[in-house]
């Protein structure tokens, strides 16, 4: 069995439960183990939140959070794209830049921990490609999705900037997609399909409609394409969609695309109840999980 | 068409952008990738390229006080493409820092730091969260800072150390934003 110290970020456990549930319960059975990194904090968000004031801070909360899970000696896993885009960064260059690193070592000795630079940092994405494996997602969905069209996000800080991720193309990345495909899904093309969502660098707060009306041209696509979920692997981005889609409609306009994390529908096909899974939402989904759930397998 | 008066310009600014993080801000040759690519600008009047030009040229009063450095979601779309390495995002978090320092930080970015800095998180728990929680078998809060308060006191000591609390205007008696 594979290890990995499990780094939750702000969001996640925070607003969205039951995508981390379903993240701790998919991957118990497909022979994952995740172990909790006691006292975690804040990544600390790769636009939002120090690192728009001080280098040397941000590098910091994201060398004491690494730091709990060498303890461990675990690499870490993370599941949103800006947890994924803080820790790399920090991780990396400090790897790279031992003065750097010294600085950062200095500020930790004052709380008695290390840094010293053991662990890899993998999003969730990455070890559902390379230590699950899409064989192992075909056998388990069966060919059950085929027929749904699937709008995929990966989140900018899970691809870019390439020279820290060095994961997927990030023009023309494959990892998402292959897993939905593996569902017997369609994963839909758009010329939309790789923007940001909208939600980074402080502007989901900073300017709600402008924030929105990023995010809203990824919906118009999906809609004239006959979408029937998006499906995303960073609860920021999620939210982005999820909340969002509820402000565009209280403004009018409503596109109604159901929005999932790639491990809740994952678990409604590995036959986890949806009140442990997907019960969190302000964009309806009961429909689309019906019609998931009623779908049989149809190729082993 | 708008005349810029160079000798308005401070000529070391530039040096003080590089100096907070955005190094290669001199090999821009204007070509315009950035904001072509960039999801912001499709949408307002926010241009990558004319930030690169303003700050090269030391136009500092056109850069540090405006809403645009702060409207960048940080996507990297531009770091990635721009053939001159100039790493546009890492320029506009330079801006970020120096503007932050003359208080033009917007509210919502400073209050994500103060959160951090409260709670060890970006967003607080919420009691109807905490419910749902525990109602899948989870513990009400995380085993994060959410719960572990002493984590909390080591992102104080680095706050402390680093002046976050000063550029983010943050009181410690009433552990709160001033304003
Ligand atoms: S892409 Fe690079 S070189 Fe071209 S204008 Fe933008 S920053 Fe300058
Ligand atoms: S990183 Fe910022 S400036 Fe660059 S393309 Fe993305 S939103 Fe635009």
């Amino acid at each position: 069995m594979i290890s990995y110290a499990f780094y939750l970020g702000c969001v996640g456990p925070l607003r969205y439960p039951d995508i981390e549930n379903s993240i701790r319960l998919t991957l118990a059975e497909l022979g994952v183990e995740l172990l909790d990194m006691e006292g975690a904090t804040c990544c600390p968000a790769p636009g939002a939140g120090f690192k728009n004031f001080d280098e040397l801070a941000a590098l910091t909360v994201s060398a004491r959070n690494i730091s709990i899970a060498e303890e461990l000696g675990l690499d870490v896993m993370t599941f949103c794209g800006g947890c994924q885009g803080s820790l790399n960064w920090a991780n990396k260059l400090l790897q790279s830049d031992p003065e750097r690193k010294d600085r950062v070592n200095e500020l930790l000795a004052d709380m008695d921990r290390e840094y010293k630079g053991t662990a890899k940092i993998k999003h969730l994405v990455e070890v559902m490609n390379e230590d699950v494996g899409v064989d192992h997602i075909r056998e388990i969905a069966a060919g059950r999705l085929e027929g749904f069209k699937v709008a995929v996000h990966y989140g900018c800080h899970v691809l870019r900037p390439y020279k820290v991720e060095e994961l997927d193309d990030p023009e023309m990345p494959r990892m998402l997609d292959d897993l939905v495909e593996a569902w017997g899904a369609e994963s839909l093309e758009f010329t939309e399909k790789h923007t940001c969502c909208g939600a980074g660098g402080g502007l989901f707060a900073n300017d709600r409609d402008l924030s929105l009306s990023i995010m809203r041209k990824k919906m118009v696509q999906i809609k004239e394409l006959g979408g029937d979920m998006l499906v995303d692997i960073c609860p920021f981005c999620h939210m982005q969609f999820d909340l969002g889609q509820m402000q565009l409609r209280e403004k009018g306009e409503d596109f109604s695309i159901p929005v999932f994390y790639y491990n809740q529908v994952l678990a409604l096909l590995m036959g986890f109840d949806r009140d442990q899974v997907a019960f969190i939402e302000n964009t309806p989904r009961d429909k689309i999980i019906e019609r998931i759930l009623s779908t049989k397998m149809i190729e082993v | 068409m708008e005349v810029i008066e160079l000798k308005n310009a401070d000529s070391d600014f530039p040096d003080l952008v590089k100096k907070f993080g955005g190094l290669n801000l001199s090999a821009c040759y204007q070509c315009g990738t950035c904001s072509s690519d960039c999801p912001v600008s499709t949408e307002f009047f926010y241009r990558v390229r004319r930030i690169m030009r303003r700050t090269a040229l030391g136009l500092k009063d056109k850069v540090l006080p405006e809403k645009d450095i702060w409207c960048c979601t940080t996507c990297f779309t531009c770091f990635d493409r721009c053939p001159q390495e100039v790493n546009p995002t890492d320029v506009i978090v330079a801006l970020r820092r120096i503007s932050a320092r003359e208080g033009y930080t917007p509210q919502a970015s400073r209050n994500t730091s103060a959160n951090i800095t409260k709670l060890g998180h970006a967003v607080p728990s919420l009691e109807d969260i905490e419910k749902k929680r525990e109602g899948i078998g989870l513990p009400a809060r995380p085993p994060t800072a959410a719960s572990h308060p002493e984590a909390i006191d080591e992102i104080q000591k680095i706050v402390k150390k680093r002046g976050i609390a000063e550029i983010i205007r943050f009181n410690w008696d009433k552990m709160e934003l001033e304003e």
